[in-house]
């Protein structure tokens, strides 16, 4: 009897033994796997790129809180029906000094600007988000329009493997002290060194 | 007498095999974040993003000491930072490197700061407009 039990416990230790191995290899393996998860996935620099990208747009339309004459002589002139000069869009990169050349096929930057009269500027709120719904005096863009896209289905959800946008809005005069409010959309994609594939 | 020394052998095992088990566990964590490809990505992508917010006539400097001895680990003595048109590239190793590009068009230059004995900066200059 006394043998029965020296034997059943030593099987009883060598079961416990098992199960111990067993329960460190199940807290090993998520540790490997959350260790690699957590190293193999790249850091996102897209939203702080989107943000310093706003910041020079807005550093070059407007200087001390005052637009250049050309971006308004160029919007009053849309605002009268007239065609906006192509050359204006063009004139964005040089201007503002900007190279969306990359390392990439294809840009991997857009930017928005539109102007609005601060007299009929108007914006509601919905679901928390303040929505513009004035119409622009004028709107340009230099960049990849298709990143445009992202920018209005990451207001309703967040995905990883689009472009990150940011939106920036600020208050400005013109030399005959008419004011303006200026909105800077800044999108950036880059997502292959940014978000797991 | 026998049996005792059988249950002291299989406790020794026991404990040899817990703390081998641990000992990969720990050096899988080092080796995974003190890696030269994490490293490299951070720095790049540092580096660019300083370029980006800068304007002509800045100069900027980065202590790369950690960079520089993952590179003598790796046994890579080439230029660590190099900015090629408007990418920058960190190269620790000799099969590796990280790119990533920046919008300020600027015209950049990296090299490292020979100031002192040892290498311990890299000088960026943020140069006029292209």
């Amino acid at each position: 009897m006394k043998n029965f039990i020296l034997k059943n416990r030593r099987g009883g230790d060598k079961i416990l033994s098992m199960y111990w191995f067993g329960v460190l290899f199940i807290i090993a393996a998520g540790i490997f796997s959350m260790v690699y998860i957590f190293y193999a996935s790249p850091f996102d620099v897209r939203e702080i790129e989107s943000s310093i990208l706003a910041n020079r747009i807005a550093e070059c339309l407007s200087h001390e809180g005052k637009i250049d004459a050309k971006w308004i002589i160029s919007a009053e002139s849309c605002s009268d029906g007239n065609e906006c000069p192509a050359a204006l869009e063009n004139e964005i990169p040089k201007e503002c000094n900007l190279n969306f050349n990359s390392e990439f096929e294809g840009q991997q930057n857009y930017v928005q600007i539109d102007f609005y009269e601060m007299t009929n500027f108007k914006a509601s709120l919905l679901e928390e988000k303040e929505i513009i719904v004035s119409e622009p005096l004028r709107t340009v863009y230099y960049g990849n329009i298709n990143l445009k896209a992202d920018c209005n289905i990451e207001e309703s959800k967040d995905y990883k493997k689009q472009s990150k946008c940011v939106l920036k809005r600020f208050y400005a005069i013109d030399s005959n002290e008419n004011k303006y409010i200026v909105s800077v959309l800044s999108a950036t994609r880059k997502t292959e060194k940014n978000a797991i594939l | 007498m026998r049996k005792k020394g059988n249950i002291l052998t299989e406790n020794i095992v026991f404990i040899i095999l817990t703390l081998v088990f641990f000992t990969i566990l720990i050096i899988f964590i080092s080796t995974k974040s003190n890696g030269s490809a994490l490293l490299e990505e951070s720095t790049a992508k540092q580096i660019a993003l300083l370029v980006d917010s800068s304007k002509p006539g800045t100069i900027i400097k980065i202590n790369v000491e950690d960079a520089l001895s993952k590179a003598q680990k790796e046994v890579y003595g080439g230029k660590i930072i190099s900015i090629t048109g408007n990418v920058v590239t960190v190269k620790l190793r000799e099969k590796g490197g990280y790119s990533y590009s920046f919008f300020n068009n600027v015209d950049v230059s990296a090299f490292p700061d020979t100031s002192s004995i040892d290498v311990k900066n890299y000088v960026i200059t943020i140069n006029n407009y292209k």
